[in-house]
């Protein structure tokens, strides 16, 4: 009787002190801070709750992949170059996210987004024939998103039946995951689900968007600490700015600053960054033409239609998307023999597409011999990042 | 052993610090299962290694 006593009286101490929390969690912001937007965070991109508070007013939602955890510590990353201007861009992406994950994300976080544009940034390498890897699809899946996604009503029932059927199919690795989706699908979309079926998927959405919310507490928290601590580059190149003028980076300054220290750290025969390229070297022998049977390398394959579907998603939303079209490594990938018309029909194809879509298209196609574009073999460098955003920039100003 | 042999005897002796101390140990417990189910990755997705590409 006493333990019982005992029980009941931390029972309710415990109750108080989550009901405490909850109440914290659901006042809690974070303070204005755009390092949080541009953080190159893996975490973020699967926090709803932390893309839909942050998301600036003064930006768009950027999609992309591993790229922005690249380059995060130079002059040239998003995050440091439109940190102190008048556009601060919400990077979403790590490595692996790909079109069909950014297609939910956006459906689910659309309402958020003010200004109606959103870009992507697509990597050559998501066109594998194989598409996104179903074992990184789910490990990358949100459930908050999906179910956000799916019930939104100003999506078709066809655009919901793809993300539905390919969501489905590449969680077969992951059958409890695949059984609530279904399960999300009936209660949330078909509204089909009989009255226990709505009850269990209503408590376990609640169950996660209470546990999404102190997750997005603890991560904005970790993240706020970048606002108040000295950055370790240099101010950001930025045009003088006056009150009918507002803050733009300095392009000239910025690719001139580029050159020079390109001149100075990436003198290899890739003009990759020379640490990347040391740590490449060794394995260069076995490389060399590697892929020189890869004469349909990056045409055929599921990511395709994903694209097409993240595109859908835009049309449907009334968001107007910019496809940004990054070439391979052509120093690289000559080194693997990789055919150049596999690389010329690749680029054809991602533009046809988006052309189709009546998408804006920023094509770096022709950049593949561009030094210093390219940070390692793949991922985004001085220049590269630079003429990514400098686009990006473009496109959040017109009209 | 043998000091917390004692320390459970002495505790005998005051009832109230023994309650106080069944509360604190039960809260804990549960504290802690809360804090677990907050912040764990609950996902039952197969482990994927990143590697570059």
């Amino acid at each position: 009787m006493k333990r019982m006593k005992a029980f009941l009286t931390a029972l309710v101490l415990f109750v108080a002190t989550v009901l405490g929390c909850h109440f914290y969690i659901h006042h809690y912001r974070a303070k204005d801070c755009v390092s949080i937007p541009t953080a190159p965070s893996e975490e973020k991109g699967k926090l709803r709750t932390v893309l839909t508070e942050q998301m600036p007013e003064d930006g768009y939602p950027v999609f992309g992949s591993s790229e922005f955890q690249h380059g995060a510590d130079t002059a040239y990353h998003p995050a440091h170059v439109f940190e102190q201007t008048d556009f601060h861009p919400m990077l979403i992406g790590a490595g692996y996210y790909q079109s069909l994950s950014h297609a939910v994300t956006l459906a689910s976080i659309e309402e958020s987004v003010k200004v109606r544009k959103a870009a992507l940034i697509l990597s050559p390498q998501w066109f594998r024939k194989t598409g996104v890897v179903d074992q990184a699809y789910a490990s990358r899946f949100s459930e908050t998103h999906y179910a956000a996604a799916i019930g939104n009503e100003a999506l078709s029932d066809e655009t919901k039946q793809y993300i539905s059927d390919r969501t489905r199919k590449l969680l077969e690795v992951d059958e409890k995951t695949r059984a609530r989706v279904l399960r999300y699908d009936e209660v949330y979309w078909k509204h089909e689900g009989d009255s226990f079926t709505e009850f269990r998927t209503d408590a376990w959405s609640s169950f996660l968007h209470e546990k999404e919310l102190f997750e997005t507490m603890l991560l904005e928290k970790s993240l706020e600490r970048n606002c108040n601590s000295e950055n370790a580059l240099a101010a950001p190149l930025i045009r003088e700015t006056s009150e009918a003028a507002p803050a733009a980076p300095d392009w000239d300054a910025l690719y001139e600053l580029a050159e020079q220290e390109g001149r100075e750290q990436n003198q290899n025969p890739f003009f990759i960054d020379d640490t990347a390229y040391d740590r490449i070297e060794p394995h260069l022998p076995e490389k060399k033409g590697i892929s020189s049977d890869a004469d349909r390398g990056y045409q055929t394959g599921p990511e395709f239609d994903d694209l097409r579907c993240f595109l859908t998603v835009c049309q449907e939303l009334g968001i107007e998307p910019m496809i940004l079209v990054v070439p391979v490594n052509g120093y690289y990938y000559d080194h693997t023999g990789f055919p150049k018309e596999a690389r010329a029909a690749y680029y054809a194809k991602v533009k046809g597409i988006a052309k189709e879509y009546g998408a804006r298209i920023a094509d770096f196609s022709d950049q593949e011999y561009t030094k210093y574009f390219f940070e390692d073999r793949v991922h985004l460098g001085k220049k590269g990042w630079l003429m990514v955003n400098e686009s990006l920039y473009e496109f959040y100003k017109e009209a | 052993m043998k000091a917390f042999m004692n320390f459970t005897k002495k505790l005998e002796a005051h009832p109230r610090l023994q309650f106080a101390l069944q509360v604190l140990g039960f809260y804990v417990l549960m504290m802690a299962l809360f804090l677990y189910f907050m912040t764990a990755n609950l996902s039952s997705a197969p482990e994927f290694v990143y590697t570059q590409f």
